[in-house]
């Protein structure tokens, strides 16, 4: 038997530090033991780890990281999925924030392949008000109807039914 | 030192403690309630992580200032952080279904609550202002409205951090843009134990709504209920995410009942057996923890909305749930439990709410 002591993770579903799919299993051997961790591919910690400080490396021709003048978040930070310090660090982490909410999945499908320059909000701004359009209620139940009666449960339709049919009178209450 | 950023109101501490409304008048089936959070910062401030406590009181004495005149609110009051004991801020997590815990909250932050026991705002965690609201009778539409009306009233005297590209600004990019949250409890039962839930989840793919289970983990469905919320904040409007949402429940809804209906109409014998157990468990065990009091609450809530056990109302079972959940139950018992005597405690209390319960189940 090995006289190593060997110290694995259950399992290597993240990154240990950004909670990102993991690439890369690092095995660091300090004295006795073993240390396995399973990390991202663009994980600062990899690369603090086998290049020295990322502050001060600038690594395969790319820029050091980006400090925020508002608050002092780093580049690092964000890619570790801290929270952001300002309003300022979405201008100066722009790219970053959007290739972050890309790949955890934030980001509404239908916006991934938005232009760069494109807004990605699509709803209110301040001041507006906050008013839903009273027939998406009618329309939810409408479709849930015709999956029903598709499916011949007319048990459920008739529930439906009754759901629309009140909905509907309201509508109307409120309307006089 | 207290908070001098809040407006002290010390007798209102307790009554933190005592609101049960709108849990003790619930009698929803299946739809238990749904809960709205929107995130907002202020401009010019750094978000809360990297603000100074002079200026985090600063934030709180304007925003709360402000939440006392906004009508639609019901004498709304504030406490600050510090000033609250950690069971009364678990009091506040379980009553609003907050599941990412504040129990480090110090002097800076703050709650703002109401008398309707449906309002907090949460002031300076992650971010400056947290506006929830908590609605039991399925009105998403409603109670966004009410919320975009309390940010409204708040708009005259906070100009929030907002960018034509990411929308509003919030310390978490991954809850900017609309910073909406709308999250819906389910209670589904017959279809986790039927072992449908899967199929459904496979048949009925939506990539806007995500499904967990109320602690946010998606593989433990803890007293068979689902938390179903929207995944997307940015890159959608309001009126999808609650449209997306209204779909997604009503989808649940319909096949809860079918399988419901089944199950009434087959008896089906697992069911049977869970009914029966979970009531011998609550009228007989002298221990019983959090998890497996609420699992034989759902089970004991089934029974009785398939006719097979009388004696206690859906109303009263529906506030099982949150009465059996530590703080709540200190509340309930009035009296502070230690953590060796809480399972203890809890089978005790429950065996006196449901001692009335039969069982009339066909063989």
């Amino acid at each position: 038997m090995s006289e190593y002591m060997e110290q694995l993770p259950e399992r290597h579903l993240e990154c240990g530090e950004c909670k990102k799919p993991i690439v890369v299993v690092y095995t660091e051997i300090v004295g006795k033991m073993i240390y396995r961790l399973g990390m991202c591919a663009d994980c600062p910690i990899l690369r603090q780890k086998l290049h020295g400080d990322a502050r001060l490396t600038a690594i395969g021709g790319q820029a050091a990281e980006l400090v925020c003048g508002g608050c002092g978040t780093t580049s690092d930070e964000v890619k570790m999925g801290s929270l952001l310090g300002c309003s300022l660090c979405y201008e100066v982490f722009e790219d970053l924030v959007i290739q972050e909410l890309q790949t955890a999945n934030r980001l509404a499908q239908k916006m991934s392949a938005v232009k760069k320059v494109a807004p990605l909000h699509m709803g209110r701004i301040p001041g507006q008000p906050g008013e839903v359009n009273p027939a998406l209620k009618l329309a939810a139940l409408h479709q849930a109807l015709h999956d029903t009666l598709g499916r011949e449960d007319y048990e459920e339709a008739a529930w439906l039914r009754d759901q629309i049919k009140a909905l509907t009178e309201e509508k109307k209450n409120n309307g006089k | 030192m207290a908070n001098e950023g809040v407006r002290k109101k010390p007798a209102e501490t307790s009554k933190i403690i005592t609101q049960l409304s709108p849990w003790n008048s619930n009698q929803n089936i299946i739809w238990l309630a749904s809960t709205l959070a929107l995130h907002r910062n202020i401009e010019k401030f750094k978000f809360p992580q990297k603000l100074d406590t002079e200026r985090k009181k600063h934030i709180l004495s304007l925003v709360t200032k402000t939440l006392f005149d906004i009508k639609g609110l019901d004498h709304p009051f504030a406490v600050g952080a510090e000033e609250l004991a950690p069971f009364e801020k678990n009091f506040l997590l379980e009553h609003f279904l907050i599941f990412e815990g504040f129990q480090e909250a110090r002097t800076g932050e703050a709650f703002v609550l109401d008398d309707s026991g449906q309002f907090l705002a949460l002031l300076n965690l992650k971010d400056h202002i947290q506006l929830r609201y908590t609605d039991v009778s399925g009105d998403l539409e409603g109670s966004w409205a009410k919320l975009v009306a309390v940010e409204n009233g708040l708009a005259p005297t906070c100009n929030f951090a907002f960018s034509q590209k990411f929308g509003f600004l919030t310390a978490d990019p991954a809850i900017s843009g609309t910073g909406l949250i709308v999250t819906a409890y389910l209670h589904l039962p017959a279809l986790i134990h039927l072992n449908e839930l899967q199929d459904f989840f496979e048949k009925e793919k939506n990539e806007a709504i995500l499904c967990t289970g109320i602690q946010g983990n998606p593989d433990e469905f803890i007293g068979d209920m689902l938390a179903v919320r929207n995944a997307y904040t940015i890159g959608v409007n309001e009126e999808s995410i609650i449209g997306a949402l209204r779909s997604a429940i009503l989808k649940f809804v319909i096949a809860e009942k079918h399988a419901r209906n089944r199950i009434k109409s087959e008896m089906t014998p697992i069911i049977k057996d869970k009914v029966s157990r979970a009531l011998g468990t609550l009228q007989f065990s002298y221990q019983l923890d959090t998890v497996e009091a609420l699992s034989t609450i759902s089970a004991l809530k089934l029974g009785i909305e398939l006719g097979w056990v009388t004696g206690v109302s859906v109303e009263e079972i529906n506030r099982l749930f949150f009465t059996c959940r530590k703080a709540h139950l200190s509340s309930s018992l009035k009296e502070k439990i230690a953590n060796e005597d809480e399972a203890l405690k809890r089978a005790e209390y429950l065996r006196e709410k449901t001692k009335a319960a039969t069982a009339s189940i066909q063989r």
